[in-house]
């Protein structure tokens, strides 16, 4: 899509609401935390009078695993590196998608079952790149950010889990 | 410098880091690599053997090639990644 083209009608140029093609930690919010995350300040966050779209992943903890009963997930974080993989998957984001602003949020510690483990939040002024690049945030987290998760079932056993493979070249970009 | 162990590493190491002097793995007059810390490390953790075959490695907080002759200094601190399993 051109990028001065709007979804159902032009903006004479200049008139296209700003997207920022660099991340910058005024509009691209990340947090680790051992407190309860919340959709709705995620979405505050992105929310923004130019945009024509707020779209969100949240992941929470499933109750069962192969037919075995899930009792929680114990998650553990690499912080500051986490934070530096998290300013490059984003910057990559903003190089393929128009984007207002976006949250990455995760949980670490103890995540029960029906909990949020994850938020990911995006705004834009269409609907494909702020879907597209909620999609290509989330599998970019999976694939690299130094984040593990123990699956503690009720048989009393404990595995730590491993992500599937992620192929992260299946995200193309919205805007070229 | 020091080293850090996550999940299944840190399982393995029975701890989650160490702090390593780098004249204790390099060959005399050779300048210490990651290479010979992460020799250096199975032979102080023997469990640790199977983990580092499938981890990834961080050299402050960047991912960083095994197998890489890169020198280290004092002030680095290497990661053993097992695999990522965040989201």
């Amino acid at each position: 899509m051109d990028k001065n083209a709007c979804c159902n009608h032009q903006h004479p140029p200049g008139e296209l609401p700003k997207h920022h093609e660099n991340v910058d930690e005024s509009h691209d919010h990340f947090l680790i935390s051992s407190e309860p995350l919340s959709l709705d300040r995620a979405c505050a966050l992105v929310r923004d009078d130019a945009a024509g779209a707020i779209s969100t992943f949240e992941g929470t903890t499933r109750s069962t695993f192969n037919g075995k009963g899930v009792v929680r997930l114990e998650y553990e974080a690499y912080e500051p590196m986490a934070k530096k993989e998290w300013l490059k998957i984003t910057q990559e984001a903003r190089s393929k998608y128009l984007l207002l602003s976006t949250v990455m949020h995760h949980r670490i510690g103890e995540v029960a079952v029906g909990q949020t483990s994850v938020i990911v939040a995006a705004s834009s002024a269409h609907r494909a790149d702020a879907i597209n690049a909620v999609h290509f945030l989330i599998d970019s987290l999976k694939a690299r950010l130094p984040i593990w998760k123990k699956e503690l079932l009720d048989d009393g056993t404990d595995t730590w889990k491993q992500n599937e493979p992620v192929d992260l070249d299946a995200h193309r970009s919205t805007t070229n | 410098m020091k080293v850090l162990y996550f999940a299944s590493a840190r399982d393995a190491a029975g701890q989650g880091e160490d702090t390593i002097n780098l004249s204790s793995f390099s060959a005399k007059g050779q300048h210490p690599t990651l290479d010979d810390l992460l020799g250096h490390v199975q032979t102080i953790h023997d469990r640790l053997r199977p983990i580092i075959k499938t981890s990834l490695v961080s050299l402050n907080s960047e991912y960083v090639l095994k197998g890489s002759s890169v020198k280290l200094n004092d002030s680095d601190e290497v990661a053993i990644i097992p695999q990522v399993s965040g989201g």
